[in-house]
């Protein structure tokens, strides 16, 4: 696992910040430690908090909506938290709606919304 | 420039690369300002297969890396200005251009 | 060194400067282009003192074998009071005809006074007449670009204030803002719109839009596009959008041009909308006990 992007457990959630420097491989490498923790941690959601993140393109959009595909296949509901207005305009202008993927404002706003369901 | 147009624009630019680097093996990546100071231009050039069909290649949904199809076709929507030229056998160049 | 091919002419404005000026105001006059109206007398003087200093220094310095170019250095002189002398007319009102016919109207002065030199001969009063022509022409179109670019950047600066003013995002409540749509929704603007939108989602920490169109004329195909995208932004930023003030007319529209709204929740009032609203962050509306 790389130093760059962090997974930490927040009450029944794993937080994972994945940062501006991330590297291809190491987004693709994080779909196999994260579930693998999920699995193992037995938590009721994820949170993929991708505040720092000035770039998403189609491929790193691709590499979020599966994250949430598995984590929801692993019975934890993901949300993805902190998408920058100028990438949210982006990404739509991309046709990449990520229709499945759950969003919140901030971590907190997820944390209430897991806490809920 | 707006922080938006800065994100599309990279976002284009990284879009771009990445095909370079996916299909073409690679590349080079040329930067140009035009002499007013009113566009910037990157010029993104790889030797790889080439593309036979651009304009089928631009359309929306089309991929051959298993990918979402929307790269080439968005790209062309976060620039200003963008060309493609490419030929079988003889490598892709895209250019895009961004209103400073 | 003096250049022969306007030696002539240089002479003119050199030799009687102020019977030039003076002529030169009297024929934007009788061509109804002295706009008394907005400029005093020793106004209208003065500037067309100042633009003829300059156009003198042009022709002094700036025309070489017959050549010349207003964007050369010998003319900077020239374009600077344009400049200012434009900036001034384009506030006050003044069109482009006028402003090109005001230019135009020097050559009077020029060719009465090239008439009148008798020693020219017919072949080099001829070419002399065509070099006044030529640089007052040039002179002329100069002036309607600055003129124009000036206009531009009036035009566009108003642009901009329009679309500041056209798309308030009002904070309703507490954490539920509200986007008032009116007019038309173009390209440019929804993208402003949308833009301005998400900033403030981002500042105000809102979870709910209420994108209001009852203002909006006509929705197309093209509008709803416009809409549903804002409204898919503002989900990816994990805020949710709700499109009120569609009227029966609009949502027949919609359906028969085929739009789906999707997840989109949709309101016929901003009412119901606002209701839907608070309640989604936890308020309730009600009715006071008062007795």
């Amino acid at each position: 696992m790389s130093g760059v992007t962090s997974i930490n457990l927040v009450e029944n959630a794993l937080l994972v910040s994945i940062q501006d420097d991330v590297t291809d491989t190491e987004i693709v490498e994080l779909q196999d430690t994260l579930s693998n923790r999920i699995a193992k941690e037995n938590v009721k959601g994820v949170i993929l908090d991708i505040s720092s993140l000035e770039i998403v393109d189609t491929f790193v959009g691709r590499v979020i909506a599966q994250l949430a595909g598995i984590s929801k296949l692993l019975a934890a509901e993901t949300y993805v938290v902190g998408m920058r207005p100028a990438v949210a305009v982006t990404l739509v202008e991309l046709g990449m709606y990520l229709p499945e993927t759950r969003t919140a404002l901030s971590l907190t706003h997820a944390l209430t919304q897991l806490r809920r369901a | 420039m707006s922080a938006v147009r800065i994100t599309r624009f990279a976002t284009a630019v990284s879009e771009i690369t990445r095909n370079a680097i996916v299909h073409g093996g690679g590349g080079k990546i040329s930067i140009y300002l035009d002499g007013r100071n009113e566009y910037l231009r990157v010029e993104c050039r790889d030797q790889g297969p080439g593309i036979e069909n651009v304009t089928l290649a631009m359309s929306e949904g089309y991929t051959t890396a298993g990918g979402l199809g929307k790269g080439l076709g968005g790209a062309k929507r976060l620039s200003h200005g963008f060309e493609v030229h490419s030929a079988p056998g003889k490598g892709t160049t895209v250019s895009m251009s961004v209103k400073l | 060194m003096p250049q022969t091919a306007t030696a002539n002419i240089l002479n003119i404005l050199e030799s009687d400067f102020s019977g030039v000026v003076e002529e030169w105001l009297g024929t934007q006059v009788k061509e109804g282009v002295k706009r008394s109206d907005l400029f005093s007398d020793s106004e209208s003087r003065a500037q067309n003192q100042e633009l003829l200093k300059a156009f003198t220094k042009g022709v002094r310095a700036g025309v070489v074998n017959e050549e010349f170019s207003l964007d050369d250095d010998e003319w900077e002189d020239l374009r600077a009071v344009l400049a200012d002398v434009s900036k001034e007319r384009v506030g006050r009102g003044v069109t482009p005809t006028e402003m090109a016919t005001f230019v135009l109207a020097l050559k009077a002065p020029l060719f009465t006074r090239l008439e009148a030199m008798t020693d020219i001969e017919s072949g080099k009063l001829i070419s002399d007449v065509l070099m006044v022509t030529r640089l007052v022409d040039a002179f002329a179109i100069y002036t309607n670009e600055i003129f124009i670019g000036e206009r531009d950047q009036i035009i566009e600066r108003q642009r901009q204030e329009m679309l500041e003013l056209s798309t308030p995002v009002v904070e309703l409540w507490d954490r539920v803002l509200t986007l008032p749509l009116i007019g038309t929704l173009d390209s440019a603007r929804a993208q402003e719109v949308m833009e301005n939108l998400l900033e403030t989602i981002l500042e105000r920490q809102a979870e709910v839009v209420i994108m209001d169109i009852t203002g909006v004329g006509t929705v197309d195909t093209q509008v709803a596009q416009h809409l549903l995208r804002a409204a898919a932004a503002v989900r990816l930023m994990g805020a949710e959008c709700i499109i009120s003030g569609i009227s029966p007319m609009i949502a027949q529209t919609m359906v028969q041009l085929g739009i789906d709204v999707g997840t989109v929740s949709t309101r016929s009032s901003i009412r119901t909308a606002l209701a839907d609203a608070l309640q989604k962050v936890g308020y309730v509306i009600k009715t006071s006990e008062v007795s």
